[in-house]
């Protein structure tokens, strides 16, 4: 907490009303260090290092240096057919899965033109956005842990281990889902599915007011967070961020509302946005955008048809005409983008991935300038990222 | 703006649009590496383009037809993409650096750079990004081949039926 120093006081404690004198300058020029961060930090999810320039415990100037879980997944995707690529791309980010096979296999439909039964195009919401809840849950419970609180991590690994039941009995799997195929779905939901949905809809929304009380109410919270790490519209927009770190900055953009794809465009929902940009609205975005989330999902339920999950025809091989194109899906991190040029073959003959993290991680050298060392575990919390899907 | 709209626009303010095509309702304008910078500049600060959100650039490896440098914006404000193009040789490609224009181009350039062995004049921190110091090649040129390939063909080259047979 800043203590002004100029008025000599210091409050509470038995030194109030004592007059301090503070001799010197505030800004005194101590020598420059260099210290480095990781690549083993537990607040940076993964194996991400940086390099910060330090004069006393002001942040001169920071470079995050990427790289060690680099494993190639644009090389990879070159020699692996589209059904393959379907459970490649799930790994990069390994905390939204569904969403990043639903980019891939978005993409490929639109090339092949092919038509996805109405059905399938539902339960693809349905999915994503139960994807959505498991990642933001994960984010609000460790970026409570990274300032202090561990009950926050506890609750969130309860609501994502009942999610992960849920999605586990429609796809088989807990976390790399691979549910998508080229033109619809695995297989259909089970019996049972929507009942157990939306009673967990009800549980999460109740157990939210928990995380609501336990860390947005909460005062030593708030010291650490509002007002740390403010980062304009503009500046995101110029890096390219996206997702709840761009909607905090102010900027209402979500391609989910924007361009909608799937059936997004007869949901209703709001996109939240922050005011300040801080690290407080980043958490409170994440939050609320959880919020709608689970609202979408009881509007799936009311108007999930029924009908195939797969078109009549498919063909034998997936082979997308000549040509190329841009792809890109709100993850839950933010824009996840793929694009596709295909030569005709039964390979992409180049798969670029555009991932959310890669562009948040890259703003960090402008945003953390300025700000104070026991600040920046506050901020790199905040700029929710997944090193996988920063290093592909 | 629409796509047409758009490509005529930019035809008409920058002179440098070498060739357009619409495919999927995707706009992508083609331009030399003289030009690059500029077509960029206007890109962003034309009242009618106002491309404010950087999204990716990348390149293509397209053999014996050189590098495609591909820049993907989008326009926050406006609401439309664009994919601005440009052919590089296979020799020595080098085309200058967006990263004074938006200041995201910088990493997905180190990136390119790395990959493709494609040089960014002017860039300002020109090194690896992913890759090792000692890593020798770019890997995403198609004359790279993975490990695994070289001991063996990819076994999913078989069509099904021949597979069966």
């Amino acid at each position: 907490m800043a203590v002004d120093v100029k008025s000599g006081i210091l409050p509470g404690g038995p030194g109030e009303g004592v007059e301090v004198l503070v001799s010197g300058s505030a800004d005194l020029a101590t020598e420059e260090m260099l210290l480095n961060i990781g690549p083993q930090h537990p607040s940076t999810h993964g194996v991400l290092r940086l390099v910060i320039a330090l004069d006393g415990e002001m942040i001169h100037s920071a470079e995050p240096v990427v790289g060690y879980m680099h494993r190639g997944f644009e090389k990879m995707a070159e020699v692996r057919d589209y059904r393959q690529i379907i459970a490649l791309v799930n790994r990069h980010d390994w905390l939204s899965a569904f969403c990043n096979e639903l980019g891939v296999v978005l993409a490929v439909e639109k090339l092949m033109g092919l038509d996805v039964p109405l059905r399938a195009q539902w339960i693809r919401v349905m999915m994503a956005e139960w994807n959505r809840i498991l990642n933001h849950l994960m984010f609000l419970g460790s970026f409570g842990l990274e300032l202090g609180a561990m009950t926050p991590m506890f609750y969130a690994f309860r609501e994502r281990e009942d999610i992960q039941e849920l999605m586990e009995a429609a796809t088989g799997a807990r976390l790399h889902f691979t549910y998508n195929r080229i033109g619809g779905l695995k297989e259909d939901l089970p019996r049972g599915f929507m009942q157990h949905s939306a009673a967990l809809v009800k549980k999460i929304r109740h157990r939210m007011d928990d995380y609501a009380g336990l860390l947005l109410g909460n005062e030593i919270f708030k010291q650490r967070t509002v007002g740390i790490g403010k980062l304009p519209g503009s500046v995101a927009k110029e890096f390219g961020c996206s997702g709840p770190i761009l909607q905090a900055s102010g900027i209402a953009e979500d391609s989910r509302k924007t361009e909608p794809y799937l059936t997004y465009d007869q949901c209703e929902f709001e996109v939240p946005i922050g005011v300040q940009g801080d690290s407080f609205d980043r958490f409170n975005v994440l939050f609320q955008r959880v919020h709608q989330s689970l609202s979408i999902i009881e509007q799936v339920h009311d108007k999930m048809p029924a009908g195939p999950i797969m078109p009549g025809k498919m063909p034998k091989n997936i082979k997308p005409p000549e040509g190329w194109i841009y792809a890109r899906t709100e993850n839950p991190l933010g824009e996840c983008g793929y694009y596709l040029v295909s030569k005709g073959g039964k390979e992409p003959w180049r798969l670029k991935m555009r991932t959310p993290s890669f562009s948040n991680v890259s703003m960090l050298p402008a945003l953390l300038p300025g700000n104070l060392l026991p600040d920046l575990i506050a901020i790199l919390g905040s700029v929710f990222f997944v090193v996988g899907d920063v290093d592909r | 703006m629409k796509a047409a709209e758009l490509s005529q626009h930019l035809k008409e303010a920058t002179g440098a649009i070498e060739r357009d095509e619409v495919l999927n309702e995707q706009l992508s304008v083609w331009t030399t590496s003289e030009k690059w910078v500029e077509v960029a500049t206007h890109l962003r600060d034309c009242g009618k383009c106002m491309f404010d959100y950087f999204t990716f650039l990348s390149a293509v490896d397209f053999e014996d037809e050189g590098f495609e440098i591909v820049l993907h914006v989008y326009s926050i404000r406006r609401q439309h993409h664009i994919n601005v193009k440009l052919t590089a040789p296979r020799e020595n490609p080098s085309v200058p650096t967006l990263s004074g224009v938006w200041r995201g181009a910088n990493w997905h350039e180190r990136e390119t750079w790395e990959m493709f062995g494609i040089n960014f004049e002017g860039h300002p921190h020109l090194v690896k990004l992913y890759l090792t110091e000692a890593f020798e090649g770019n890997p995403l040129r198609k004359d790279f081949l993975l490990m695994t390939r070289e001991a063996k063909e990819w076994p999913g080259e078989q069509e099904p039926k021949e597979h069966a047979g």
